[in-house]
């Protein structure tokens, strides 16, 4: 499980969501969950209108199965409810309830993503712990770079996560490295952790065409900028996991 | 049995069936009310008012039991008085117990009401700080040592000033460590700001809090970051 995440708003999470479920499809079998849970996007960007949402398993106890639907591009999506302002906070019976579910879910995927909201409300907090990495996606902006490593911050400090990848997004191949190499160094001296670089998704008009269309990059186009730059870090993940599988198999 | 538990439950039963005039309940009145008085006795701390050692351990481990459940984070700060020792060869043991009830009703009026205050040792203090990350029990630990500092504990013709070592931890979910590792990991901090001289909060292992009172991102680290986000030249 991945949580992608930002501390800061608009910085194309939810597009890159959506993006890197549809780059692993259909060789891997994919969950993308709107875990922004009372303010749902993932619905809105694939124009899909799901019957139930997870609004009708935490409120009316609806199984989690009944409430995932195909998103059409080989993924399936867990939908959000929209202004369901109970379900921005959810209580601990509800937390449970949740992650019963989503455990039994993630048994019959290869990967689950996670698109939190914006923010470092604990109910963004508790998926970026639930999820075994978080992904943390950060513009080429001040504020963006502050609220991510923030976000970090307190990730690591209060709750022990210790396992970050960091995606610069619209930002150029030189800009996000220049600014990964940054945070990188900060966050080593002030955390000592090392996080690790996926890569950059640069500015491309596709992505704003796309968005408005409701369909994804890369169900438009594999061959934009934008769209062969989240393919490079998709096969980035894929290294980077089956790295790990093997060096567990040793 | 949870002692707590079943005295809510036998106080809920007299509740409803208050002015029954019953000889039983009125049997089983007086019976919950030497319970009641008991259970106070072993759980609370007579000098402070505070919880006891016991009681705080049983915080603790419910405290612990419920951030790993709901993958939520508290604080614990953990409090010693320093040189507490003088106050007693100097002013003699009533006076040194007057001092530890005035530090227990000063640390209770600092805190917030969720917090679980508790003596847990002669002059040790423990605080428990339910939902609360690390910045949120920083700044709470550092108003409280600044107002024991700023305390006369004495009369005003026999002033008594005394300063506190504090060490302070946050709970991990993910690290998952039991209530007793969490409570020794802290304690270790509370040592080295015993070693540092005193009057300090230690928080991490060899980081000391002196001066600087932290709110979120520190200047420094908003500096730092703030260093590599120039435009990128080419």
């Amino acid at each position: 499980m991945i949580s992608i995440t930002s501390g800061k708003g608009g910085v194309g999470k939810t597009s890159l969501a959506v993006n890197l479920a549809l780059a692993f499809s259909p060789e891997y079998k994919v969950l993308l969950v709107d875990a922004d849970l009372g303010l749902a996007n993932v619905d809105i960007m694939l124009s899909l209108m799901p019957k139930y949402t997870v609004r009708h398993v935490l409120l009316e106890g609806r199984s989690i199965r009944e409430a995932v639907v195909d998103s059409g591009y080989g993924f399936d999506v867990l939908p959000a409810a929209s202004g369901v302002s109970e379900l921005a906070q959810p209580d601990s019976d509800m937390k449970e309830v949740l992650e019963l579910g989503l455990r039994h879910l993630a048994e019959q995927y290869d990967l689950v993503f996670f698109d939190t909201g914006a923010g470092i409300s604990p109910v963004v907090l508790w998926f970026n712990c639930l999820a075994q990495w978080s992904l943390v996606v950060f513009t080429p902006e001040p504020t963006s770079i502050t609220d991510a490593y923030a976000l970090m911050k307190v990730l690591y400090r209060d709750y022990g996560q210790k396992n970050f990848l960091l995606v610069a997004n619209q930002a150029t191949e030189k800009e996000g490295e220049q600014y990964f190499a940054h945070l990188e160094r900060v966050i080593g001296h002030y955390l000592g952790l090392s996080p690790i670089y996926l890569g950059a998704v640069p500015k491309d008009l596709a992505v704003e065409r796309s968005i408005r269309a409701q369909r994804p990059l890369l169900a438009e186009t594999r061959e934009s900028k934008a769209a062969r730059a989240i393919l490079a870090l998709a096969e980035r993940l894929k290294e980077l996991f089956n790295l790990q599988e093997k060096s567990l198999a040793v | 049995m949870d002692i707590e538990k079943c005295l809510r439950r036998v106080e809920e039963f007299l509740r409803r069936h208050d002015g029954d005039g019953d000889e039983v309940i009125g049997l089983l009145k007086d019976l919950y009310q030497i319970c009641r008085k008991l259970y106070d006795q072993a759980t609370i701390d007579f000098l402070t008012g505070l919880y006891n050692r016991r009681a705080f351990e049983k915080q603790l481990e419910l405290a612990v039991e419920r951030a790993r459940r709901d993958r939520s984070t508290f604080s614990l700060i953990l409090l010693d008085l320093d040189h507490f020792k003088r106050v007693n060869d100097l002013y003699g043991h009533l006076v040194g117990d007057e001092v530890l009830r005035k530090v227990g009703s000063l640390i209770r009026s600092t805190m917030r009401k969720v917090d679980i205050p508790a003596r847990y040792g002669g002059e040790e203090f423990a605080i428990i700080l339910p939902g609360t990350g690390f910045e949120g029990a920083l700044s709470a630990a550092w108003r409280l040592k600044k107002r024991i500092e700023e305390t006369n504990f004495g009369t005003e013709e026999r002033p008594i000033h005394i300063t506190a070592s504090m060490g302070l931890g946050t709970y991990r979910p993910l690290e998952n460590l039991s209530a007793r590792d969490f409570l020794e990991k802290v304690d270790r901090f509370l040592y080295a700001a015993k070693n540092r001289g005193r009057n300090v909060i230690v928080y991490e292992s060899d980081r000391t809090f002196h001066e600087e009172h932290l709110e979120g991102l520190s200047h420094e680290e908003k500096k730092a970051l703030m260093e590599g986000v120039r435009p990128y030249d080419d």
